[in-house]
């Protein structure tokens, strides 16, 4: 046999087994090599999922290690944290596509980060003829890729020896707020009028906005307090604080990020206090 | 991939429809020049006039009456490619950092300045003078010039517009090399069947291509575009040596996969282009590398340059001088950048000394044993790695502070995560570059076996494109593109 067929005969057999083996083992990454194939991933689970959002949480990577399905037992949740970006690019692009959840959750840790390449780099991904391929084969999607699989279980494994007993921590108080205090400033902030429209437009389409300040392992108080206030009293919105009452129970991967049992634990606060 | 499927198609029909060579030659060159213009089309006119004027000189130069005519030609041809290179990829340089302040208008020297550089103006400018030189060459030779003449007329080879055009488009080879040579080229048009086609090379060349570029460079490319972007300063050893090794196999891989791809498609339609990457990374010297490291680029300069300044027939240090020369215009080839001077001017020097100081280590008696060899070969690497980073890094001041990094940062390994990326997608090149050693080691065996050929090879191309399917990185531009 030729060379050329022996190659399309051996790599169809290899494609099958593949999708095979992945469908049978549901597997699935949580985190990617790059920070690119993360976000991607990300993204394709937004564009190509069902229509049906119960929950989607928006922000950068410190929310991005949030498990996403295990926030709610109702319907579907997406997990928008983008490496290097912010939740305004994210929910954006969610609410452009039509697809509106019942609870849009806006992470602040970051929102005043330039992303300005990174958000056009991705906005140019999602239009590249991959990503519209990997609508029609889920092979080619970020979330098939061997070696990022191969990297999160790796990652998932080194993270689990970071446990700590946060069985301990009792969380069950833990409720959205319609009130905040600010600690962290005196009272000034710059303007962000893209986490303001972003709240109006969400709030036209009757979705419930939660901001978030999710523990970043820095050691202060949350320094943009005054802009929480101010949205708080301006649109109604509601705010979960993660950081103060957890910051200093969780380990971090790299001093900044969650590691993978401390964002189980966040994700679990959270889900019980966005739960009737 | 729709005009290639179309071209090959119509390429292939052609000579059932008993058309001719110049059919099929036509045929590729408009196919060429779409592809050329498919960016940005203005430029295809550069391309054009390129042509043509190259054309109007061969046909000076097979016509002319004298051999000073002749040699008239040829040099007012070779200096008008010369100038246009200069102006589109050198105006830039030459306004901020040459020209005394005042000596023409800001707009002036602003719309210099803006002048994009035309994707691909150093392999096709640099090709059209391989052509002018060849004929010259051929025309020297006995009966060599009534023979061109002859072909002139009869519109044959070398002197046809069409041919010509289709020796400097050609597109697999326009963008970014491998360089061809005329006298290598040209020679092979004719009429191609389908039944002729070498499906092997074909196959072979382009999945390891794709391969090199869309699984490994396009991933590394991840994790090594950090070196421009963010502050080295804060960076762990560890890190820094992660994104300079990332480097060094990344701009292998791209440049390497590149060539590979445009071999098969050259393959693809009848046409053989010269191998341009032959393991560089297993070199003992720099000399050694030059041989293994964009072969067409160092041969063109070799046979164009080098030996026409004199080579090694002058004496010992008009040698030297000859390989600064032919580096330091080399590095500067590669861009418009003091940088790429440099990086050529510190091969020029490498090289010189290597040559120097042969005198001395032909007396060591270990100085070729194996285990030498693997210092050699590791120093050797190094060096070449170090010297990259004038290619990733143009301002000097951002190299600077990558060394100050270096020797400043802690030996501690951070995020895994960038580590994690070059170990995965680097080590394919290294795979790649052990199987060579193998190769050259004489294990015929265990590379060309009958076991090699009928079972390894074609489930390791598999699982290439199984990689290629389901693992490529970010479409990126190739790196030499820009040169």
């Amino acid at each position: 046999m030729k060379l050329p067929f022996k190659v399309i005969l051996i790599s169809l057999v290899l494609l099958g087994a593949y999708y095979l083996m992945l469908k049978v083992a549901g597997i699935q990454p949580k985190t990617a090599e790059s920070n690119y194939v993360a976000n991607q991933m990300r993204l394709q689970a937004m564009e190509y999922g069902p229509n049906e959002i119960n929950i989607a949480v928006t922000g950068s990577s410190l929310t991005a290690r949030l498990d996403a399905q295990e926030l709610t037992d109702e319907g579907v949740s997406l997990n928008l944290g983008l490496d290097g970006s912010n939740a305004i690019f994210s929910a954006n692009e969610l609410i452009d596509s039509g697809k509106i959840p019942n609870v849009l959750i806006i992470e602040l840790n970051t929102i005043y980060r330039e992303t300005d390449k990174n958000d056009r780099v991705l906005a140019e991904g999602m239009q590249s003829g991959t990503h519209k391929l990997a609508k029609y084969f889920t092979l080619v999607r970020a979330q098939s890729r061997p070696v990022t699989i191969i990297y999160s279980k790796s990652k998932s494994f080194k993270d689990s020896k970071l446990n700590t007993s946060l069985e301990a921590i009792d969380y069950l108080n833990i409720k959205p707020q319609n009130s905040y205090i600010a600690k962290g400033n005196n009272g000034n902030h710059e303007p962000c009028p893209e986490l303001e429209n972003l709240i109006i437009k969400a709030q036209e389409k009757d979705i419930r906005v939660v901001l978030l300040i999710i523990p970043d392992g820095i050691n202060k108080p949350f320094k943009y307090g005054s802009l929480v206030e101010e949205m708080i009293s301006k649109h109604e919105v509601e705010i979960l604080d993660m950081k103060t009452p957890f910051s200093d129970k969780m380990t971090y991967t790299d001093g900044l990020h969650l590691s993978e049992p401390s964002a189980q634990f966040i994700t679990e606060v959270i889900a019980n206090a966005l739960g009737e | 991939m729709g005009l290639l499927l179309l071209t090959f198609l119509s390429y292939y029909i052609l000579p059932k429809l008993r058309q001719g060579s110049n059919a099929q030659v036509g045929m590729l060159l408009v196919a060429s020049l779409v592809f050329y213009a498919y960016e940005t089309p203005v430029l295809v006119f550069l391309l054009l006039t390129s042509i043509t004027v190259n054309f109007f000189a061969s046909k000076g130069i097979v016509l002319a009456s004298s051999g000073q005519i002749g040699k008239r030609w040829a040099f007012s041809v070779i200096l008008f490619n010369l100038l246009v290179l200069a102006f589109f990829k050198y105006g830039k340089l030459i306004c901020s950092t040459l020209l005394p302040t005042g000596a023409f208008t800001d707009q002036l020297i602003e719309g210099i300045q803006n002048i994009p550089l035309p994707i691909g103006i150093s392999f096709y400018t640099f090709q059209a003078i391989s052509l002018v030189v060849d004929l010259r060459r051929q025309g020297k030779v006995v009966g060599g010039m009534e023979k061109l003449e002859n072909d002139f007329h009869s519109g044959k080879n070398w002197t046809s517009f069409l041919n010509v055009s289709f020796y400097i488009a050609f597109f697999p080879q326009l963008i970014a090399g491998p360089i061809v040579k005329a006298h290598d080229f040209i020679k092979q048009i004719s009429v191609k069947h389908i039944g002729n086609i070498k499906w092997d090379i074909v196959i072979r060349n382009l999945i390891l291509g794709y391969f090199l570029k869309m699984y490994v460079a396009d991933n590394l490319k991840e994790v090594t575009v950090l070196i421009n972007s963010i502050d080295l300063m804060g960076m762990s050893k560890i890190n820094l040596l992660v994104l300079f090794y990332g480097y060094s196999l990344q701009i292998f891989a791209d440049f390497a996969g590149y060539s590979l791809i445009a071999i098969g498609l050259g393959a693809l339609f009848g046409y053989t282009l010269p191998v341009n990457f032959n393991f560089p990374y297993l070199s003992k010297s720099i000399t050694e590398f030059w041989r293994r490291w964009h072969i067409s680029l160092s041969s063109w300069l070799r046979e164009y340059l080098y030996f026409p300044l004199g080579g090694n027939r002058k004496g010992a240090v008009r040698t030297y001088i000859n390989l600064m020369v032919v580096m330091l215009l080399g590095g500067l080839w590669h861009g418009a950048a003091w940088s790429y001077m440099v990086w050529g001017g510190a091969h020029g020097l490498l090289l010189a000394l290597e040559r120097y100081s042969s005198n001395y280590t032909s007396k060591i008696s270990f100085w070729d044993s194996k285990w030498m060899g693997v210092v050699k070969m590791t120093v050797i690497f190094h060096l070449v790695s170090i010297l990259w980073l004038l290619f990733v890094m143009p301002d000097f001041s951002k190299a600077i502070d990558f060394f100050e990094a270096f020797q400043m940062g802690a030996w501690l390994l951070g995020s895994p995560q960038h580590l994690f990326v070059v170990l995965f997608y680097g080590s394919p090149v290294i795979l790649y570059h052990f199987y060579a050693l193998l190769k050259e080691a004489n294990h015929e065996r265990l590379v060309n076996g009958n076991m090699i050929h009928s079972i390894i090879e074609p489930i390791a191309l598999s699982v290439m494109l199984f990689l290629i399917i389901v693992n490529s990185g970010t479409t990126g531009a190739f790196i030499y593109f820009q040169f």
